[in-house]
């Protein structure tokens, strides 16, 4: 899942990305209203965490313009501005979200985690995929019983995968999803190369149950093993 | 003497509107119900003897017309008068006491409905002032936009009414910009709290964090936390009164150099200079300090806000009334459509977010403020491209008032 934060205030920026980063989230920052608006537009972001006091272009409006350009966007407003009003006029342009500063950040992942399983087919807050359990609270997957010991970008792919479970999803689709601006050789080999370990992980080798199905040509599918196509 | 105080007190609560105003229709109608007796009795007593005679003698007269003749007449009234006036002067006391006392009983009766009356008719009077003042009790600091109805003829009670309703109505503007200026403080708060709450909540949840984690958290905490001591020293010099300053005479040369000097690593690190052209002697009467702060705001401003290689000049010369101190700098300068709100508390010019981001938007409001503070006035004027030039102009003092301490020092 990748998340860009619109904040211009810097100490408070890093402090967010780090932690959202630690929750393994792919993080983007944007320091004020109009790089926001750009990036926003440029990248296919999953959620925008968007101030309202920005220099160069106001939040609402930056809020406006993002949402008509991507109505699938997650907005949520993390502003200072507590009033009522401030709130009804948030959601009314198009946030889906609006938390004050300041705020426990636990309370934000929370929230980060439930506006992103609100408009997926997957609304449980564990995912099951066949004996398949990931838990994107606690950034744990299980299979069956066992505890899998992933790293924190195997993880992502993972959790993206089984959001999507039986669509096809491309390498730029995982590489967009999954990895920051910020991250080094975001290349499709680095994708096949975490793919891999993630699939010798999940015990595809001395099962017969292939989780992560490779569509040549088009991407990758994670199917439940009670579809199991081999 | 504190008795005959107390007493004097008590005295003076007994006598409220309402009693004043009984107690004078009361007396009155008293006074009138028994002037009215006495001009009464004293009208009877003069007339009354006249007409009983004359009454009396006229059916003593009639018979003897009747019967007698005319020479009867002319000798008859002596006698006649004689027994007549024994029982005249008897039915005349008879009369005159019973007019005397019916007079002084209506005089009594009227009295007694003149209390009664003056307290009904005081009570009617003031009923429209209670009525208002029962509503005026019951307006709140929560219900400050009520008014009062002012339907009624136009009279005194209109007239309070009125006059309470625009009270209420600078009552209710001095609390909504109090209320205005206190959400607006507090959301400047809220900010710096938040930055600090995420950067040490993120730490505490994170396993990994090291020690060198530790101490960048640690340098940022101290930046945020000297963003909120700023924040609250400038709000506590908005929140300064007139009472709390203490004006003693200032050389305004000497209080610039000091601020200049302060300044001077700052306007080295913009690579900017500062020149400073202040007239002779002019000392003005201010808190030095405060006086200080203000300029302060002003070339810091100057500074922060010109470009490499640009000048903030200081000139002070004395005006007939007053002192004027011009800061102007070679900046970017203000749009003239942002040039009006510079001074309102928690303004920040479009263009400088981006360039200082510490700010609040406080140092112009502190600026004016201070200035007001002093009986002075500030002003600005700019030009995009080219700079900024702010005029402040202090009143001066009168000279006897302060030369002796000038020639001390």
């Amino acid at each position: 899942m990748r998340i860009l934060i619109i904040e211009d205030e810097p100490d408070f920026a890093n402090a967010l990305s780090r932690g959202l980063k630690n929750q393994g989230y792919a993080v983007d920052v944007a320091k004020d209203g109009k790089e926001g608006w750009e990036l926003g537009t440029v990248n296919p972001y999953d959620l925008v965490i968007l101030d309202l006091n920005l220099p160069l272009m106001d939040g609402l409006e930056v809020c406006r313009l993002l949402r008509r350009q991507r109505p699938d966007l997650l907005i949520l407003i993390l502003t200072a501005r507590d009033k009522i009003r401030d709130r009804v006029i948030g959601l009314d342009m198009g946030a889906d979200d609006y938390l004050v500063k300041p705020f426990h950040f636990e309370e934000l992942t929370a929230r980060i985690r439930a506006l992103l399983r609100r408009d997926l087919r997957v609304r449980e807050p564990i995912l099951h995929v066949g004996d398949l359990q990931i838990d994107p609270a606690e950034r744990i997957a299980w299979k069956g019983k066992r505890r899998l010991d992933l790293t924190a970008k195997e993880f992502s792919i993972l959790e993206y995968l089984a959001r999507h479970k039986g669509e096809i999803i491309t390498s730029e689709q995982l590489i967009e999803h999954t990895w920051g601006e910020d991250e080094i050789d975001p290349f499709s080999g680095s994708v096949r190369v975490h793919i891999y370990s993630l699939r010798r992980k999940l015990g595809n080798k001395s099962d017969s149950t292939r989780y992560i199905e490779t569509i040549i040509g088009q991407g990758y599918r994670l199917i439940g093993s009670e579809t199991n196509l081999a | 003497m504190k008795i005959l105080q107390l007493r004097w007190y008590k005295i003076r609560n007994f006598f409220t509107l309402s009693r004043r105003i009984m107690l004078l229709v009361a007396g009155l109608l008293i006074i009138l119900g028994f002037s009215q007796a006495a001009l009464i009795s004293i009208v009877a007593r003069i007339n009354i003897p006249h007409t009983i005679q004359e009454e009396m003698l006229s059916p003593t007269q009639l018979p003897p017309t009747d019967k007698s003749t005319d020479n009867q007449i002319d000798v008859q009234p002596t006698p006649l008068e004689v027994i007549d006036s024994t029982e005249g002067v008897l039915l005349q006391d008879i009369v005159l006491r019973q007019v005397q006392s019916i007079s002084l009983l209506m005089a009594g009766v009227t009295a007694i409905i003149g209390i009664l009356g003056a307290r009904w008719i005081t009570h009617k009077a003031l009923s429209p002032v209670n009525r208002l003042s029962q509503m005026v009790k019951d307006i709140q600091v929560e219900t400050l936009n009520q008014r009062l109805p002012v339907d009624g003829p136009p009279d005194q009670v209109k007239d309070l009414a009125e006059a309470f309703n625009q009270t209420l109505e600078r009552l209710a503007q001095a609390f909504e910009m109090q209320g205005r200026f206190v959400a607006d403080a507090s959301h400047e708060m809220r900010t710096p709290l938040a930055t600090m709450r995420t950067n040490l909540e993120v730490l505490q949840l994170d396993p990994k964090a090291t020690l060198s984690d530790y101490k960048e958290m640690s340098v940022t905490l101290t930046r945020t936390l000297d963003r909120l001591e700023r924040l609250s020293n400038d709000l506590l010099l908005l929140a300064r009164g007139e009472l709390e300053v203490h004006k003693v005479p200032v050389n305004i040369e000497a209080l610039l150099t000091e601020v200049v000097q302060n300044l001077m690593p700052f306007a080295k690190e913009y690579h900017v200079i500062i020149n400073m052209k202040v007239q002779e002697g002019a000392v003005v009467l201010a808190d030095e300090r405060l006086l200080g702060i203000a300029f302060g705001n002003l070339i810091d401003n100057g500074i922060r806000y010109n470009r490499s290689g640009g000048s903030v000049e200081i000139t002070v010369f004395g005006v007939d009334n007053g002192l004027t101190v011009q800061i102007q700098d070679t900046g970017e300068g203000i749009p003239s459509e942002e040039l009006p709100r510079i001074f309102d508390r928690f303004y920040r010019v479009e263009k400088s977010r981006t360039r200082y981001r510490g700010g609040a938007g406080l140092g112009l409001a502190i600026c004016e403020h201070i200035v007001k503070l002093h009986g002075g006035h500030i002003k600005a004027s700019s030009t995009v491209g080219e700079g900024s030039i702010f005029i402040i102009w202090l009143p001066s003092i009168a000279s006897t008032s302060i030369d002796p301490i000038l020639t001390e020092s």
